[in-house]
């Protein structure tokens, strides 16, 4: 068998138990389904990297890339860092979420203590 | 006192951990006589800051600390809630001397002023903190003068009477880290009226500031970054 059949095979079964590891999570609500998407990037795109290697070696060519797998690791960490930025941004929003009920909270329940008295 | 009290201007005492300095400050404020309303916010204290505050004056005790911006906009949230015309920040650990209140509030109705900062560096008169903090507060003004316009000689103080507009906008929206320069930055963006008055500060009654050492270097790095990004931010309608 080619050598790329044999690794797209390979790619394809850790792909496969990775999307159930993945579903699994979303049904017990503990990942959403874009960000599952977003993390089989990993597996999805060597795959397209090897199902289209002729518009790879010619992009590399174009870029004066010597190894086209530079490529495949450039979008790779580019979409990380997308990921990674776009994590931040949304703890940010839950930490300023978070930080308003506490005030709120502690307000109501001043508000609630001075009834009391 | 009960919690709809109401008068023109609330004082807010940020505190975290000040159960030495609290009580003095509160019978401090209570002997100017002047009616003005307290409320002290207890930033999760571990000592008896609550227990000391609570028996004097209205203290709200928040759950978790926050740190100073949180406080702070707490304070502002119930100011904005109570109606209050004016609010101003007096800190727990007994820097700020009360009785330049009321010298602040009449130079705020005089001149229509949106932000009034108590500024220890006009006069140059009491507490004046080390070299290096004066420098970074330099650098902090010539940065904020180069581009908002603004010179503050006291950026980084904590003293600062607002009016009922600020009130507002601060209860909504308020830095949760090193809310001094970046409030005011906020307010010099938008449009706010800014001014300083002098003021004379003194040493702290207890604790220690959290921003020594190498935290010093993180500190202006974050705030010089704040600032620019502030400047970059869409305006907002006062």
């Amino acid at each position: 068998m080619h050598s790329d059949a044999i690794t797209i095979i390979f790619i394809l079964v850790n792909f496969s138990l990775f999307v159930v590891f993945l579903l699994r999570r979303v049904s017990a609500e503990l990942i959403d389904v874009f960000d599952a998407l977003s993390v089989s990037a990993v597996f999805l795109i060597p795959l397209l990297f090897l199902l289209f290697e002729g518009v790879v070696i010619r992009l590399s060519d174009i870029i004066g890339v010597e190894f086209p797998f530079v490529i495949m690791f450039g979008v790779l960490f580019f979409l990380a860092f997308v990921m990674l930025s776009s994590l931040l941004v949304r703890v940010k929003v839950s930490e300023s979420k978070v930080q308003r009920l506490i005030q709120e909270l502690a307000l109501l329940r001043a508000r609630k203590d001075d009834k009391q008295k | 006192m009960t919690y709809d009290t109401y008068s023109e201007l609330l004082i807010i005492c940020p505190c975290f951990n000040e159960a030495e300095s609290i009580g003095g400050l509160i019978d401090e404020i209570q002997k100017l006589n002047e009616g003005f309303d307290i409320i002290v916010i207890d930033d999760g204290s571990t000592d008896s800051t609550f227990k000391e505050a609570a028996a004097k004056v209205n203290t709200i005790r928040l759950p978790v600390n926050l740190g100073i911006g949180g406080a702070v906009q707490t304070g502002y949230m119930y100011a904005a809630h109570n109606n209050y015309k004016y609010a101003i920040q007096i800190d727990g650990d007994g820097q700020h001397d009360p009785a330049y209140i009321k010298t602040l509030l009449q130079v705020m109705q005089q001149t229509d002023a949106d932000l009034l900062i108590g500024t220890r560096y006009i006069e140059k008169t009491g507490f004046q903190s080390s070299f290096l903090r004066r420098l970074g507060t330099r650098v902090i003004a010539r940065f904020t003068q180069l581009l908002y316009g603004y010179f503050p000689s006291d950026p980084t103080s904590g003293m600062r009477l607002v009016n009922r507009t600020l009130i507002e906008a601060f209860s909504q929206k308020y830095p949760a880290d090193y809310p001094e320069p970046l409030s005011l930055c906020y307010a010099l963006r938008n449009g706010y009226d800014v001014r300083e008055e002098p003021v004379v500060m003194r040493s702290r009654a207890s604790g220690t500031s959290s921003i020594m050492g190498i935290n010093t270097v993180k500190y202006m790095v974050i705030i010089l970054m704040r600032i620019l990004a502030l400047r970059m931010a869409k305006k907002e309608t006062p």
